[in-house]
């Protein structure tokens, strides 16, 4: 029978012992890293021939072929993240580009698609939503629209790595005027899009405020 | 007896009555294997009178073996006034419990006598098969109609498809007096027939499931097959002519000019030698619309391209051979196979039937949406108009973009009375156009709505070229006129 003044000494070795010390060596969250997806055009796609005429970007303002840019997701095996506008969105968002519009130095804009947050994970693919509705160039203005059977999302297979406080850059290039196929009075957008280069870069420190407590 | 002896003593009498048993074993006769059995279910029931596609189900046993299937077939004996040939099927194997059949039902009744046997998996048969009696009345023929195209049409066809023309397009129907249709059956130049399911009542025929050579007289025929397997013993054709355009020669000009008092009363004559003169090619025919109608489509696939112009203005005319529905369909044909065209005048004025919504000649809102899917909107690529005013005239010219002129209305064509008052009236200013299509023109003149809005413009097509010139040519200054034909025709690459 246990002796009840012993009751006392034994009940505060149990409050002592049960502290909110206790620490998981080595089972710590990690922190996220950034994927970045950039998206330009072809330099050596620059002309298109419609009706027996040939034009060539120039970058005057009524050049424009409209890219419609809708979901984007990272994909890790089965797993998927979904991709942002930037770091603080928090919302899928539909943005819209002209994608042969020229830099001051007269070469293709380049577009920064998706800036996100992922978790440090190996990934294999990325799906994007790109479609185009309208281009303009010389006296012609021309609807384009999607190929029936073109699946929404289109697939990136890409392997590449986030890291914890690290950048991924994974830089697209589109075939802008390769891409449209004429169909009747309309093109059909192709999306004739490939994995240029993946680019690791450090994170700025400040970056970290969006995850730091 | 000790243990040892008696485990001893145990193990002998094991081995001798083991030897024992297996000396003795005795392989006898194999036994005959017995026929399987069959039975029908209790429905139909027997001596009832049925329609000719009657389900029946059956089963069978077998005591030494198992059902691998069942053969069945009946036998048709006609009872009516006809009274004709016993029918008897052969047997037919299956391996399914039920079936739909359809019965042999020639006469106004017939009795029908079924038999249905199990076959087991030594391939014996039941030798006593399972039977039913029943009656079924007289079954009656599918009759088929086609529906489009009408007898003696001609068609507009190349040998190879492209993106606008796939081929012949033949509609058709079907009825039966006691069931369904579950089939049709179609063939064109009494080849072999194609079956397609019953929903399918439209097929598109394609260039090389005609006979050659394909310019010249076809045939297309369809028959109909009902829920009892009946086909329709007729079935309905038509004949056809299919024309592959030959673009031998290079212009033809469709008159559709009525000269009356919005042209001061000009007479035809002088308005064809206007035309024939501004667009001054060697190899031009000029066909008054009026007198001698749209040319078949031999005429028609014979030229590179047709001009069309209706320089009148009126109200809403019906006489426009534009507006005939048969007519832009025949102009439709023939730029899907590659001819070009020229369309002049204010036509869109007259084509209410073509805007959205129907609009009387004056008092109407604008913009104004075409039609989609109409001649307008899928060959001239015009999508939005906004119609100038009605009265005073406000239309004095076009100003020339995209590499043509400008043209000046020559006032003393333009009667000075209501509702022009010496100016054009009621030229569409285009508001949207569609794919591949420029502006060549713009409205010259101080009106509300179409103040320099396109008035011409140039379709860039992947198959044919079409030009839009929406005010009457003859109503401008001669030499104005003679240089935008010409500008015109070497822009299309005459």
């Amino acid at each position: 029978m246990l002796h009840k003044h012993l009751l006392v000494p034994i009940g505060l070795s149990l409050v002592i012992g049960c502290s909110d010390n206790f620490d998981l060596a080595g089972v710590n969250s990690p922190v996220p890293g950034i994927l970045q997806v950039y998206i330009t055009s072809n330099e050596s796609d620059r002309t298109i021939n419609i009706a027996g005429q040939t034009f060539t970007v120039t970058g005057d303002s009524t050049e424009f072929l409209h890219l419609v840019v809708a979901q984007g997701r990272a994909y890790s095996d089965a797993n998927s993240a979904v991709l942002y506008n930037g770091l603080a969105e928090y919302r899928e968002l539909t943005q819209g580009y002209n994608i042969i519009d020229l830099d001051d130095d007269g070469a293709y804009q380049e577009y920064l698609i998706f800036y996100s947050f992922l978790p440090p994970a190996f990934y294999d693919s990325l799906k994007i939503a790109f479609s185009s509705d309208f281009i303009s160039i010389g006296s012609f203005q021309i609807p384009v629209g999607t190929p029936a059977d073109a699946e929404y999302l289109q697939l990136f297979e890409q392997r590449f790595e986030i890291q914890e406080e690290v950048i991924t850059e994974i830089h697209l290039i589109l075939n802008p005027f390769e891409s449209l196929k004429r169909v009747k009075n309309t093109y059909e957008f192709q999306r004739l899009i490939f994995v240029d280069r993946v680019v690791i870069t450090a994170m700025p420190d400040s970056l970290k405020q969006y995850y730091d407590g | 007896m000790t243990v040892k002896k008696r485990k001893y003593l145990l193990l002998c009498l094991g081995l001798i009555s083991i030897s024992g048993c297996v000396e003795n074993f005795a392989v006898g006769e194999e036994n005959e294997n017995l026929p399987p059995t069959t039975t029908l279910a209790n429905i139909p029931i027997p001596g009832d009178t049925l329609y000719a596609l009657t389900t029946l189900a059956w089963d069978g046993g077998d005591n030494d073996g198992f059902v691998v299937g069942y053969d069945y077939r009946y036998t048709t004996y006609p009872l009516g006034d006809s009274l004709g040939s016993i029918l008897q099927t052969a047997w037919v194997r299956t391996e399914e419990n039920t079936l739909k059949i359809s019965f042999s039902s020639p006469d106004v009744i017939n009795r029908q006598f079924f038999e249905v046997r199990a076959v087991d998996n030594s391939a014996n048969v039941d030798s006593t098969p399972a039977n039913i009696e029943f009656f079924t009345t007289q079954t009656r023929t599918p009759e088929t109609a086609i529906l489009s195209p009408p007898n003696n049409a001609q068609f507009f066809i190349l040998e190879e498809p492209n993106v606008w023309i796939q081929g012949i397009t033949f509609k058709f129907s079907g009825s039966d007096r006691d069931g369904t249709i579950i089939e049709y059956g179609w063939a064109v130049d009494g080849g072999a027939l194609q079956w397609v399911d019953a929903k399918d009542t439209v097929v598109v025929v394609a260039p090389s499931e005609f006979a050659q050579p394909l310019t010249g007289e076809h045939t297309f025929r369809v028959i109909s097959k009902d829920d009892t397997y009946l086909l329709d013993p007729l079935g309905a054709s038509i004949r056809f002519d299919l024309v592959v355009p030959t673009f031998e020669k290079s212009i033809m000009i469709l008159d559709d000019t009525r000269e009356d008092w919005t042209l001061r009363d000009i007479d035809d004559a002088t308005v064809d030698a206007f035309y024939e003169d501004i667009f001054g090619v060697a190899s031009i025919d000029n066909r008054n619309l009026a007198t001698r109608g749209f040319p078949d489509l031999f005429r028609l696939g014979s030229y590179q391209m047709v001009i069309y112009h209706a320089d009148d203005t009126k109200g809403d005319s019906e006489y426009f051979n534009f507006i005939d529905s048969g007519s832009q369909g025949i102009l439709a044909s023939y730029l899907q196979v590659g001819g070009d065209l020229i369309v002049i005048g204010d036509v869109i004025t007259y084509l209410s039937k073509l805007l959205t919504p129907p609009v009387p000649n004056v008092g109407y809102t604008r913009p104004i949406d075409v039609i989609e899917d109409n001649f307008l909107y899928t060959y001239m690529n015009i999508q939005v108009v906004n119609l100038s005013q009605f009265s005073p005239g406000t239309f004095e010219g076009a100003k020339g973009v995209n590499g043509f002129s400008d043209v000046a209305l020559d006032t003393s064509k333009i009667p000075m009375v209501f509702p022009h008052f010496g100016l054009g009236i009621q030229v569409a200013g285009i508001v949207q156009m569609g794919g591949f299509t420029i502006p060549i023109s713009t409205f010259i003149g101080n009106d509300p709505y179409a103040s320099n809005l396109p008035v011409a413009v140039r379709y860039y097509g992947d198959v044919f070229d079409v030009a839009f010139v929406g005010f009457p040519m003859w109503t401008l200054v001669y030499e104005d006129a003679k240089t935008y034909a010409a500008e015109l025709l070497l822009n299309m690459g005459y």
